[in-house]
């Protein structure tokens, strides 16, 4: 009975062993490590990115330098990038994706064909969170996370930063959630992600543009209960107005969208 | 393989021909002062498993440990109190490759209490060697980490955190001269988290979070009188910890040698 019991016992505790189950893995060490300047790419031997690391290289340098202006901060920190073959390789669905650890300055990417503007964008964006999270910490809100992270984008190499943004805003005005909502972490899940993201991003980069970094770091940690105070403090106007003229800007904005 | 390893270990020890340790019900109070090295690793989490999604690079320090223990002992159970005071610095950021130096700056610490009641389980159905236990933990801890970029960022992160666990031990007597124990505790805790960050316009931030904490620990005791004995501890904490905007995995290690008086 007390042998039962016992069993039962080292059974359950055994099954809550939470450290060994949902705590991280060992990562493996099949990389080699590409370094410049500021950035260390590790890429799978003989991989796609290891072929083409350094332009990613000459990429990622150019957009460090492009951010810290954009912000107006100052950071010197070597940042980390791993480079995944595929989806799988990395542990996730689809073949483009990544994630970004801004207290040990890493990110992970999905690097897959083709070498274009996309795949980019896409590393300047997970860079973009390190690079904002370590100079300013954490954002209060996921819109500024995330809006952040693609509006201070560098069109050195393609125009999906600012052009893109502002003219995608134009031409997808119905599919954009009111900024009330889109400031909303909790509603945040449930909005289409795609529209959420890139109204997130246009919203930002109008902002940093048009009234400049002092301003946008006041707003940067504001929570989501206090994001609308936070902006009529900050530019002296209501959230809706500010919403209103960054609609009409994007408007009559005369790019067109995706242009390269 | 371990788990064969394990039963290896213990079926041996308990065939030892060393002759069993007495049994009496009398109370026995214990004093045990520990010092040594400890060790605190952290990883930032995106995602929590299976499997987690963690950032491949560990922020890892080095440093100095103390603690301090009493206990009250009768046959059929035990209270323990434990105390402890870490130190870490020397900080690196650990890839799968190779280590980069952090600022020299960086650091961990923290300040940690249990309090353990456990019951012998089985008798001496195991062996007469072999004490079996089952019990629950109270812990708390205060973590204080430090962390610096150039040119001149600081980033301070206070953390309070208190939780449960529960406990499975084994004590093997090896022999009149060598006891060890085996621990292992798994439970769950609540943070208050605070971040400021030098570059923030609101100063800090604070949150509430939660997570986990799961206990390996290893002892000896070597007797060289009848009351003192030589302890040598290893202590392996795996952690996480998820909030709103923080989340991360930490493990902690402390090997650690001292005294144990007892009467």
């Amino acid at each position: 009975m007390a042998a039962d019991r016992f069993a039962l016992f080292a059974a359950a505790l055994l099954a809550t062993a939470c450290n060994t189950i949902v705590g991280p893995s060992t990562p493996d060490n099949n990389w080699r490590v590409h370094d410049s300047a500021r950035f260390s790419l590790y890429a799978r031997p003989g991989s796609f990115a290891e072929a083409n690391v350094s332009t990613f290289a000459d990429v990622l340098e150019d957009q460090y330098t492009f951010a810290l202006r954009a912000l107006d901060v100052r950071l010197d920190r070597r940042i980390s990038g791993f480079l995944y073959e595929s989806g799988s390789d990395a542990g996730r669905e689809g073949d483009r994706g990544g994630t970004a650890y801004a207290v040990t300055g890493a990110f992970k990417a999905v690097c897959t064909p083709p070498l274009d503007g996309n795949l980019f964008a896409f590393l300047q964006h997970e860079s973009n969170h390190v690079i904002a999270g370590s100079a300013l910490g954490q954002a209060g809100t996921h819109l500024i996370t995330e809006g952040l992270a693609s509006a201070v984008m560098s069109e050195h190499y393609h125009r999906l930063g600012r052009t893109f943004l502002f003219a995608w805003t134009r031409d997808h005005r119905a599919e954009i959630a009111p900024l009330a909502d889109l400031t909303d972490d909790g509603r945040w899940p449930d909005l289409n992600q795609r529209a959420a993201y890139n109204a997130g991003a246009s919203f930002v980069a109008y902002a940093l543009e048009n009234y400049g970094p002092e301003r946008f770091k006041a707003l940067y940690s504001a929570r989501s209960n206090e994001f609308a105070d936070r902006v009529r403090s900050v530019y002296g106007k209501s959230l809706q107005d500010l919403e209103a003229e960054w609609l009409r800007f994007c408007a009559t904005f005369s790019a067109p969208i995706g242009s390269a | 393989m371990c788990r064969r390893l394990v039963i290896g270990v213990v079926a041996v020890l308990a065939a030892h021909p060393a002759a069993a340790q007495p049994q009496s019900d009398a109370l026995s109070r214990s004093w045990t002062a520990i010092a040594g090295t400890a060790t605190f690793s952290s990883r930032d989490v995106a995602r929590f498993g299976p499997p987690a999604d963690a950032s491949p690079i560990a922020w890892e320090g080095i440093g100095e440990t103390f603690a301090f223990r009493y206990e009250r002992t009768r046959p059929a159970r035990l209270h323990r109190y434990d105390v402890g005071f870490s130190t870490t610095g020397r900080f690196t950021y650990d890839s799968p490759v190779r280590s980069i130096a952090a600022d020299a700056s960086d650091s961990a610490r923290w300040i940690d209490g249990r309090y353990e009641y456990r019951r012998r389980i089985l008798g001496r159905k195991l062996s007469d060697r072999i004490d079996a236990g089952i019990g629950v933990q109270a812990l708390g801890d205060i973590l204080a980490i430090s962390r610096h970029l150039a040119p001149s960022i600081e980033s301070d992160e206070r953390e309070g955190r208190v939780g449960v666990a529960g406990i499975l031990a084994v004590r093997v007597h090896v022999s009149r001269r060598l006891a060890i124990e085996g621990v292992w505790a798994n439970g769950l805790r609540l943070a208050r988290i605070s971040i400021r960050q030098s570059a923030n316009a609101d100063g800090s931030i604070a949150q509430w979070g939660g997570g986990w904490s799961t206990d390996t620990s290893v002892r000896a005791d070597v007797p060289i009188t009848p009351r003192a004995s030589i302890v040598v501890d290893y202590l392996r904490t795996g952690e996480g910890t998820a909030s709103h905007f923080h989340t991360y995995a930490a493990q902690t290690n402390r090997l650690a040698f001292g005294i144990r008086y007892g009467r």
